[in-house]
């Protein structure tokens, strides 16, 4: 999502122009209580960790994660407002967030008292609160966080380069577990969690004692059967306030939609459900828990309507569901999935601010016998964006040969709306990403193409995944690579006067004297030696993360709802995935990078106006005197244009980031991803950033995504379009994100 | 000048209007009219010209060093060009750091200006889109034109479309239509006094190649044509004058669409960019909705039953 | 396949569009992903704030363009007058 969702609704709920928009009345009132509340914290979670975890000290890390899990579900207070049909909140105020205090406690005691007014995404927390996370909860996590877990293996200044550095960052990995995930829904829906309770009890008693393994999978395979059970009481709590509200309910409209609120939590997520609203309710209340189980973002919904055409054909034809009622309830999970904000670090928040967590919703695309697979769900989840206009969940349309013009039409439609949905993916594209996801270079993941065609889709902004299949954080370590031009002039040096961490000292490396680069390629040679540090410095660093979590930081809700880790006996956190994604590395400064080297190319080795050691002073003076040359820079032939001078240099540099990234192994024996996408991690990045050779000043904006620098594409979106489509793809298996502009006037005549 | 090259001041890419699908439309340079409303004034000289942009100015004065002439000058604080010592020898464009300057005008050779439009073919294939070619006025370049249309066609099968004023010789805008779909014809006024008052040129020749054309067209059964009416206030929005052009269209082979296209003040700054006085008295732009427009598009209807009436260069039908 | 949909109480009406205009951006998506191969994009319109920004400071803005009338124009080469002019339309429009 481009723009700070969270920040723009609060300047609206501000302004108060918000509406009550929606198709129902009852989607109007519901959207009105989301917009009526500020993103909260709430300490539920933090207290009943910190009290399952006092209570088990020494005993297994497996036991006490999982018993704090079951105690989370079984403890937690069901709410119900009214007008809602789908039942469910992961904290106890809407736009509420449960603190991660296992994340967060090391930096949480500095900016508690700032929380409230703090620039970027402010949070609301009581008093007493306050009080109980100053003098009870942050002293027992503050040295337990996976990033003081962390650090313990770093000398100081590496682990401030990593977090605040602006060149190679981890930050993003070392503060949420819990993320990027296409929970197993076809599962559910067919078994329900009855199905991996009689799995996991199966498991138990086949165990063999004197197989050592048996030692970790009997606490497992317990762990597991409590959490389920926990989240059979969580379903019966909500099943029995509903009954317990109905009574007291005189309105007989509302009454009956509370017993029918009770019925359905009677019966699922337990047993596989019956109808629509069933299925819908399941989608909905396992978003909750992983959100209270987990810390992160981008927990996703993946292909939505083809999980649920099912029960909606079925309704439709017995008569027990219009396209209309299916079209409020996936507004009203829109409303409730806008109401999840994410918690972040002040620092990170500075980076990734708008509270946006980062779902995901998927129509459209293929089957598995490779034809079209879209239904009326499709276009209804593409509908019901227009009218309930939430920034949640991202809404993609999955797009391929095949799919039908009105579907695409459906949404442009909705892109003309102005909000920055949908988002379009190509499945064939995607589909190539998915055969190299975690293989490493010469190697292929571990899908079968049946898998990949019948679940694949993105997560969270655009990263590839087989829904069920694959679990791990895909959005870890952050490279700059917009710096590396920059830094072969500086000797690795930090330029003084920029944020962050550092400035004035080594960044990087010295890769050694100037004099050295006669040729364009010396130089050129250069800067992908500075972005290969970048990669194997953050890969070092990330991986020792990745070990720590899979030893200490296990999700059992997860590991239920990915396929086979149960049978496996192995967490999801640990490696039970099909597919286990390790920390992913993703570039940022796309853009300015291919346009400094191309301004590097023309102006000091091919016209050969000024020398090398010329750029270095014009860049260690921020351009200050030396307004000639950066005129002759910012001349120069740039990226997003259709032109091969740039274009070809940056599709090098494209794949050899790539390949550089593909060839390093991950603690869990799986192979790193590529990526580009980190939304607005050019804004942030930009200020650590000292001046860069296509001629932008210090601490600017870089070029965001993969897009080119902003007004430097002058020659319009055909033109641009040619130049991304000189890239290789499937390569990236982490995925790709492109922005582009288009005007609202030119799709809308009239409103 | 070579044989082979095309005088042209601008190209514009993914263009939504002036014909069906995605379009490229080249922008030739020099007309033989000048109407008071020209929204394009960089299409009326056939010479090249410097065209300065105030806006961007940072008055830096690197445009005062490197002019040769002596043509630029700092008064209160602005840059003043003397355009008519200006010859355009485009030495002050590279040397301005805030790009507030360009030569209007460049010679493209016929097969260069064929790869620029085929970069765009996937996207004419995928939305049945083309080439179109404007102006200025193409009929003053018509050997070349048609060189180019022709290629496009045969290499490629574009949609072809040209905007022309059609004043010229009816051989030469015959053989432009030959290689088209589509023919834009601007019809300006029906008066011929105020046509020559307000374009400077007689609309006799215009109306007599209005009618070949039509004819051109039912005798081949293509280019369609289609038939464009710029309305400006107070100039030719009376009743008087559509419906005596109702009455014209009405009478023509084939009954021509009739293309209402609103006035729009988007041209006024480029005036002062290249040292020229905007004749026309300010007004507002007209909004596609205007009553005015609803009231030229209902009597049309009335008096040229059979002939369609659309409102804007983006809504043409194929 | 679209379901027809009957919703009296709804918020929202369908806006009349400009048929070219969305026809062409389907068909941009398409090319460039179906045949170019791109794997993903999304689109942003244009911000009025930026607009705003953009009348004191169209420096910032060298190649910023607006479409009204069907036809672009890069930003700093309007008049003031229809710099305004755009602001205005769009906060109408949008």
């Amino acid at each position: 999502m481009s723009e700070s969702a969270g920040a723009k609704m609060g300047l609206e709920i501000r302004d108060g122009k918000i509406a009550k928009v929606g198709s129902t009345k009852r989607i109007q009132e519901l959207n009105g209580m989301l917009h009526a509340e500020r993103p909260n914290g709430d300490i539920f979670r933090a207290r009943v960790l910190t009290k399952v975890y006092k209570e088990t000290e020494g005993q297994p890390q497996i036991r006490r994660r999982y018993k704090a899990s079951a105690e989370l579900y079984r403890t937690m207070k069901p709410i119900i407002y009214n007008h809602e049909r789908l039942a469910g909140w992961p904290a106890s105020r809407i736009r509420g967030v449960q603190i991660a205090i296992e994340m967060h406690a090391h930096w949480l005691a500095d900016d508690l008292d700032n929380m409230e007014i703090r620039p970027y995404d402010p949070f609301q927390i009581s008093e007493a609160d306050k009080k109980e996370l100053r003098e009870e909860l942050i002293p027992y996590w503050k040295d337990k966080t996976l990033t003081s877990l962390w650090a313990q293996y770093l000398n100081e200044d590496e682990v401030n380069k990593m977090q605040a550095g602006g060149f190679a960052d981890i930050v993003n990995y070392i503060t949420s577990h819990g993320s990027h995930f296409l929970p197993d829904y076809p599962y559910l829906m067919e078994h329900g969690f009855a199905g991996q309770y009689e799995t996991a009890k199966k498991c138990l008693e086949e165990l063999d004692p004197q197989d050592p393994a048996s030692i970790d999978k009997k606490e497992f395979y317990e762990g597991l059967m409590e959490v389920l059970l926990g989240i059979k009481q969580l379903a019966d709590n909500y099943a029995d306030t509903a009954a317990e509200m109905a009574r007291h309910e005189n309105d007989p409209i509302r009454k009956k939609e509370l017993l029918e609120m009770e019925e359905c939590m009677r019966h699922v997520p337990w047993n596989p459900p019956r109808n629509f609203y069933e299925a819908i309710e399941v989608v909905w209340l396992i978003f909750c828990m992983l959100f209270i189980e987990g810390a992160g973002p981008s927990v996703s919904y993946g292909r939505f309507d083809q999980y649920m055409y099912p029960f909606y054909k079925k309704g439709i034809e017995d008569g027990t569901l219009t396209p209309e009622l299916a079209m409020e309830f996936i507004e009203e999970l829109y409303i409730k999935t806008t109401s999840n904000p994410w918690f972040q670090s002040t620092g990170l928040a500075y980076y990734f601010g708008g509270y946006y967590r980062y779902p995901h919703v998927d129509v459209g695309g293929i089957d598995i016998n490779r034809r079209d697979a879209s239904n009326e769900l499709s276009y209804l989840c593409l509908r019901a964006m227009r009218y309930v206009k939430t920034t949640a969940p991202s809404v993609s349309l999955l797009l391929h040969q095949k799919t039908p013009d009105d579907l695409l039409l459906e949404a442009v439609k909705l892109a003309a709306e102005g909000m920055g949905h949908p988002s379009f993916f190509n499945v064939e594209s995607m589909i190539g990403m998915l055969e190299n996801r975690t293989g490493g270079l010469y190697g292929k993941s571990p899908y079968t193409i049946e898998q990949i065609l019948e679940w694949g889709s993105p997560i969270g902004c655009v990263e590839p995944g087989v829904m069920g299949y694959q679990y791990g954080h895909t959005d870890s370590c952050i490279i700059n690579v917009g710096y590396a031009p920059t830094l072969v002039l500086t000797h690795g040096v930090k330029p003084e006067g920029v944020d962050g961490y550092g400035a004035g000292k080594l960044l990087s490396f010295d890769g050694g004297d100037l004099s050295q680069y006669k040729t364009y390629e010396d130089y050129f040679k250069a800067v992908k030696d500075q972005i290969e540090w970048a990669i194997k410095a953050a890969h070092k660093n990330a991986i020792i993360a990745e070990k720590i979590l899979a030893e200490q930081f296990q999700l059992p809700t997860y590991t239920l709802l990915t396929r086979g880790a149960v049978e496996k006996g192995i967490d999801a956190a640990a490696g039970g995935a099909l597919c286990n994604v390790g920390p992913t590395i993703q570039v940022v400064g796309f853009g300015t990078l291919a346009d400094s080297v191309a301004a590097v190319k023309k102006v000091i080795y091919e016209d050969k106006a000024y020398t090398i050691e010329d750029l270095k002073a014009a860049i260690d003076a921020n351009f200050e005197g030396y307004e000639d040359l950066r005129a002759k820079l910012l001349a120069a032939p740039k990226y997003g244009n259709d032109n091969d001078y740039v274009d070809n240099d940056a599709a090098e540099l494209w794949t050899f980031f790539a390949n550089t990234t593909r060839s390093l192994k991950n603690y869990r024996g799986s192979y790193c991803d590529p990526a580009v996408q980190m939304v607005q991690a050019h804004i942030g990045f930009g200020a650590m950033t000292g001046p860069t050779p296509n001629g932008r000043l210090a601490g600017h904006p870089l070029a965001d995504t993969m897009s080119a620098t902003q007004q430097a594409d002058t020659h319009g979106p055909t033109f641009a379009a040619r130049s991304y489509g000189k890239l290789n793809y499937p390569i990236y298996t982490n995925g790709t994100l492109l922005n582009m502009w288009i005007s609202n006037s030119e799709l809308i005549a009239r409103k | 000048m070579d044989s082979n090259e095309i005088n042209i001041f601008d190209i514009g890419h993914y263009r939504n209007e002036d014909g069906p699908g995605i379009r490229t439309i080249v922008f030739f340079k020099g007309c033989p009219l000048r109407c008071k409303w020209c929204s394009n004034p960089f299409g009326l000289a056939a010479k090249p010209q410097l065209a300065f942009n105030e806006n961007k100015c940072i008055r830096c004065e690197a445009c005062i060093k490197a002019c040769p002439l002596g043509c630029n000058q700092l008064i209160d604080g602005k840059i003043v060009v003397d355009f008519d010592k200006c010859n355009a020898c485009g030495k002050c464009v590279p040397v301005c750091p805030a790009k507030a300057r360009k030569i209007i005008g460049e010679k493209v050779s016929i097969d260069e200006l064929y790869e620029r439009i085929k970069k765009d073919s996937a996207f004419y294939r995928r939305s049945k889109g083309g080439l179109t070619l404007s102006g200025g006025e193409v009929l003053q370049q018509y050997e070349k034109a048609v060189e180019l249309l022709k290629r496009c066609r045969s290499c490629l099968f574009m949609n072809t479309a040209i905007e022309t004023s059609a004043y010229g010789a009816w051989e030469h805008l015959k053989a432009l239509a030959n290689q088209c779909d589509l023919v834009f014809v601007d019809l300006k006024h029906i008066d011929n006094e105020k046509h020559i008052k307000y374009t400077g040129v007689s609309n006799e020749l215009i109306l007599d190649n209005i009618k070949k054309l039509c004819e051109m067209s039912v005798e081949n059964g293509t280019p369609k044509i289609i038939i464009r009416r710029p309305i400006i206030a107070g100039i030719n929005d009376d009743d008087e004058t559509t419906i005596a052009i109702a009455k014209f269209v009405s009478d023509l082979p084939g009954y021509p669409e009739i293309n209402l296209l609103p006035y729009h003040n988007l041209g006024e700054s480029k005036y002062s960019m290249i040292g020229e006085d905007y004749e026309l008295e300010k007004m507002d732009m007209m909004d596609v909705r205007s009553p005015i427009l609803k009231r030229i598009q209902d009597l049309t209807s009335q008096y040229a039953p059979k002939n369609r009436v659309s409102i804007g260069g983006g809504e043409i039908e194929t | 396949m679209v379901p027809i949909l009957n919703t009296p109480d709804a918020t929202y009406y369908e806006p009349e569009y400009k048929a070219a205009g969305i026809n062409n951006f389907a068909n941009l998506v398409r090319t460039m992903l179906n045949d170019y191969g791109v794997y993903h994009v999304q689109f942003n319109t244009v911000d009025k704030a930026v607009l705003i920004d953009a009348l004191e400071h169209p420096e910032k803005y060298p190649t910023l363009m607006v479409r009204i009338a069907g036809y672009s124009v890069y930003w700093t080469d309007l008049s003031r007058r229809c710099q305004e002019d755009v602001i205005n339309r769009t906060e109408h429009m949008f």
